[in-house]
């Protein structure tokens, strides 16, 4: 097979972001993309340049019914594995993910993304800085390392004001049909879980009792099934761990 | 803390399953996605399904954006663009419009003056869309305010087809000159 021309992709990559590329070639199209990396960088650094046109698009009001209609869709998406308040907070969106071809190519990005490039520290900085009153100023933190002692992430802890920091984006993402679960490992007794980590940043409130023991003991991650331990104790390995220890 | 960023924020808490954040992102963007559905799918049945589903694949997948690569509002465009385009696709090209919805329909050329209000990148792009001509502009602005075709952005502007596949093309050629420098 020929190598296609550079300028022809190029010149399809802004046409598939501009929306000229229709009906059956845009289908062929997505194809492509998802079997070319290079290609579907190209396609976003299109979609990129035209971003902020939907700035300039006219503010309708859509009728109320619209938003009542999302959120009843919502409510009856399928129920996610429920441990209590903490997973619930954590809980990932469940139900099925659709194809390519039917969901756009849009909401792939992120995976070849996330293959090489560093993520969202930024998004993570922000995120503290919203939803974090008042601003924090860790208490505690504690480094989560593998079996080899490599250090993979940082947790921020303010016990102060009951709150758990972590930036999940560098740790290694869990194989298919696997979550990774945080896990608190009090003094005494048996891990308790804080749920299902997410892929990116992650800030959420403690309750007393959680803060109380952490602030003698450490911090775990396990790998367990999709969705997180069925039985509320670790099942799988513990990949990560690190002891709890005072900021200053 | 600016509209941007505070969509992106939204958008981080929303991948994690808040609902509530979904209801902010929704109060915050949902005007001006059902006004850019309505430019392209013409009707207003069309564009509530087409807003409808942007917002559930945002609460499924709010977990994929990447707030490095791009803006919320733009990455949330991208996914009901293409939501229209298969509406489109399902329901047939030539779906009866709404006549007072083609009374109402904005001025595509008015995209670009708001631009003007919008973030840095926006008023980048706006600068670039200023250096093209007129025609060729116009061109470019149907395709994406009204998810036109070539051949529709021929027909409305009465030239040929191959003439507006060439602005079309040579603008965006630009465009990327004019931005990437």
């Amino acid at each position: 097979m020929t190598e296609p021309n550079p300028e022809l992709l190029d010149q399809l990559a802004a046409e598939y972001a501009l929306g000229t590329l229709r009906g059956p070639a845009r289908r062929r199209f997505e194809r492509l993309i998802e079997g070319d990396p290079a290609l579907a960088r190209r396609v976003e650094d299109w979609a990129q340049r035209l971003d902020p046109l939907a700035e300039g698009a006219p503010a309708i009001e859509p009728p109320a019914r619209s938003w009542a209609e999302i959120e009843r869709r919502i409510g009856a998406a399928p129920p996610r594995a429920r441990r209590g308040l903490l997973a619930l907070l954590f809980g990932r969106p469940t139900g099925p993910v659709p194809s390519l071809a039917t969901a756009g190519l849009w909401y792939c990005l992120g995976f070849w993304r996330r293959a090489g490039l560093a993520g969202a520290a930024i998004a993570l900085l922000l995120f503290v800085y919203l939803f974090v009153a008042p601003p924090p100023t860790p208490t505690h933190m504690a480094l989560l390392a593998d079996a080899a002692s490599k250090p993979v992430a940082m947790v921020s802890l303010d016990l102060k004001h009951d709150r758990l920091t972590l930036d999940a984006s560098r740790l290694p993402v869990a194989e298919a049909g696997k979550s990774l679960e945080l896990w608190i490992l009090p003094p005494q007794g048996n891990p308790r879980s804080l749920g299902v980590l997410p892929a990116g940043p992650l800030s959420l409130p403690l309750d007393r009792a959680a803060a109380a023991d952490l602030a003698h003991g450490g911090l775990a991650v396990s790998l367990e099934p999709a969705g997180g331990s069925p039985t509320g104790l670790p099942t799988g390995p513990v990949l990560y761990s690190g002891a709890v220890l005072p900021a200053s | 803390m600016s509209d941007a960023t505070l969509l992106a924020a939204f958008l981080a808490a929303v991948a994690r399953g808040d609902r509530t954040a979904l209801e902010r992102l929704y109060r915050a963007t949902a005007p001006q996605l059902f006004g850019l559905a309505l430019g392209i799918v013409r009707r207003r049945d069309l564009a509530e399904e087409a807003l409808q589903e942007t917002f559930m694949a945002v609460w499924r997948h709010a977990g994929r954006f990447d707030a490095d690569r791009g803006t919320a509002l733009g990455w949330m465009a991208r996914i009901l663009r293409n939501e229209c385009f298969d509406l489109m696709a399902k329901r047939g090209r030539d779906a009866p419009l709404d006549p007072e919805m083609a009374e109402a329909l904005p001025d595509p050329a008015a995209g670009p003056e708001a631009l003007a209000q919008g973030g840095e990148e926006a008023l980048r792009l706006k600068r670039c869309l200023d250096q093209l001509e007129a025609q060729p502009r116009a061109s470019l602005l149907l395709a994406y305010y009204q998810g036109l075709t070539f051949h529709q952005v021929a027909a409305r502007l009465g030239v040929p087809l191959g003439t507006v596949k060439s602005w079309i093309r040579r603008s965006l050629v630009r465009l990327k000159g004019c931005l990437d420098t």
